[in-house]
């Protein structure tokens, strides 16, 4: 681990919240990022956040500093991904003229919706596909969730998954081949 | 060649994260199979499709609000624990002394002082006037941000201390008392500093309602107090031996006889038998010492010793009855 980093979790430990936000905030979007993805919502992925780093503070004292701080918080970012519940499971289905008021209702959170201009037609089969992309994600164990959002959006290597989840590579590779056909099979419609 | 075991890697081999090896032979066999190559497109195609959907944008705005919102629960998780911290070193400071006291003297303790009050104003005063320190709020220096700017800064006067409720699935357990503005402080009852405020409410509250509902909830936990802090163990036998109410000394019996049952624990127990004025607390007395003597096989001699006077001398019936059936069992 850098020296750097030692210093600012030793800091951080004796109360210093400065050497704390210094300290993760190296790492914080890409777990705000992996939650938006896993979560599909801004204020589930803030709330996930939010856990993840409570208990990177409550835990900090307990840190082993021969362990790689990244890994551990990317360990407790995931572990905190796979036992979440949605506190607010709205969305579950996105009917179409809804649409538009999710997207204002969202941007105004500070969450753009990214897409390019579509004709109506266009924008109808993706609202649909979008909800059922986002339910056949939930049909996922959380397991097989995480790990299709750590490789598929976010484009981590196998064995960086394998360590944030403390399994070995080859369960990485069976739930992520289990992903893609439990995925194709529910969408088989659409691609 | 194995069609199947190829088709497992193509989702692999379309992220690069397979071994050269592997790579070397899924390429190989793609030149030659059509299936394969077909499936490969068709997985493409299913790839671009899921990544041409809108998504959650993680924008500047999005992880400053993410930041803010942790920077504030950071900041009720510092006071909270400080809280618990300044709490419980100040129960720790009177609960030493005044615990001799009711120990030895088995007296009425203090009443009219508020638990609060005796926590934060009597200690706290001293310290304010020594250092000019925050008396509940102290903050490490080091800390960036004021914790709590002005809040119950020195020698505010904290009353009122309540305990709410217990959570038996989970061990919370709730206290508020009035700073400068009403607050509540939650911690588990498993905490070590939670046990000291536990400990130190048992018996220095005035209020018997708090003093029930803080033994109660010790007692709920069962097997776990055999863990709990040593000044939790004193306590209950403060109150098993001098509370003037009887449901609070029920209750600090039921909570004792989870905890391992000792000499100390022996001791107040004989207490009760011999002194404890309500005949209802003298027979509870006995059952628990019948228990205990089953669960361990034992004969103590001052346990028998306290049960054959009571056969001889009760003046309530009943308990010369429960004592002479038990000294019967227990001697046998
Ligand atoms: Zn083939």
């Amino acid at each position: 681990m850098a020296p750097h980093e030692i210093e600012l979790i030793e800091k951080a430990r004796s109360g210093d919240t400065g050497a704390f936000e210094a300290l993760v905030y190296q790492y914080d979007k890409q777990v705000l990022t992996i939650a938006a993805r896993y979560v599909n919502s801004s204020d589930d992925a803030k709330d996930i956040y939010q856990e993840v780093f409570l208990r990177v503070y409550k835990g900090l004292k307990k840190f082993q500093l021969r362990s790689e701080f990244s890994t551990w918080i990317f360990r407790i970012a995931t572990n905190v991904c796979l036992s979440y519940h949605s506190r607010r499971k709205r969305r579950a289905h996105v009917s179409l003229d809804q649409e538009q008021e999710v997207s204002d209702g969202e941007a105004s959170h500070g969450v753009e919706i990214v897409s390019e201009e579509h004709s109506p037609h266009q924008q109808t089969v993706n609202a649909e596909l979008s909800a059922r992309v986002e339910e056949a994600m939930d049909a996922l164990s959380p397991q097989q969730k995480i790990i299709f959002t750590l490789k598929h959006y976010q484009g981590y290597k196998l064995n960086e998954i394998a360590l944030m989840l403390k399994c070995s590579e080859g369960t990485v590779k069976k739930q992520l081949f289990t992903a893609v056909r439990r995925l194709r099979e529910a969408l088989k419609e659409f691609a | 060649m194995n069609h199947k075991h190829i088709k497992e890697l193509l989702p692999i081999f379309l992220y690069g994260d397979l071994s050269p090896d592997e790579t070397a032979e899924v390429r190989q066999h793609l030149e030659t199979c059509t299936e394969c190559r077909g499936e490969l497109e068709s997985l493409k195609a299913f790839n671009a499709v899921l990544s041409g959907l809108p998504a959650v944008e993680v924008t500047g705005e999005l992880l400053n609000e993410a930041r803010q919102e942790l920077r504030a629960a950071l900041r009720r998780e510092t006071v909270k624990q400080s809280l618990w911290e300044r709490v419980a070193e100040r129960a720790g400071k009177i609960f030493a002394p005044r615990y001799r006291f009711a120990f030895s003297a088995a007296a009425m303790l203090l009443a009219g002082v508020g638990i609060g009050y005796a926590i934060f104003y009597r200690t706290g005063f001293e310290q304010t006037k020594q250092n000019g320190m925050p008396l509940v709020s102290e903050t490490s220096q080091n800390s960036r941000q004021s914790v709590n700017g002005g809040f119950l800064r020195g020698g505010t006067r904290t009353d009122n201390l309540h305990f709410l409720n217990l959570d038996p699935q989970s061990g919370e357990v709730e206290f508020t008392f009035d700073a400068v503005t009403p607050m509540r402080v939650k911690g588990n009852v498993n905490d070590e500093q939670v046990q000291k405020v536990m400990a130190h409410a048992i018996v220095n509250s005035d209020n018997p309602g708090v003093r029930l509902k803080t033994v109660s909830a010790l007692a709920e936990q069962g097997e776990q107090l055999r863990d709990a802090d040593p000044a939790v163990k004193s306590a209950l036998i403060t109150a098993l031996k001098t509370d003037g109410n009887p449901g609070v000394r029920s209750e600090a019996l039921r909570a004792l006889m989870q905890m391992p049952f000792d000499k100390e624990i022996k001791e107040a127990v004989l207490f009760v038998l011999l002194h404890d004025k309500n005949s209802g607390m003298r027979v509870a007395a006995i059952n628990s010492l019948e228990l205990t003597s089953h669960e361990k096989r034992m004969s103590d001699a001052d346990i028998l010793r306290a049960l054959k006077k009571k056969v001889q001398s009760d003046d309530t019936n009943y308990v010369r009855l429960q004592a002479r059936t038990v000294l019967q069992e227990v001697s046998q």
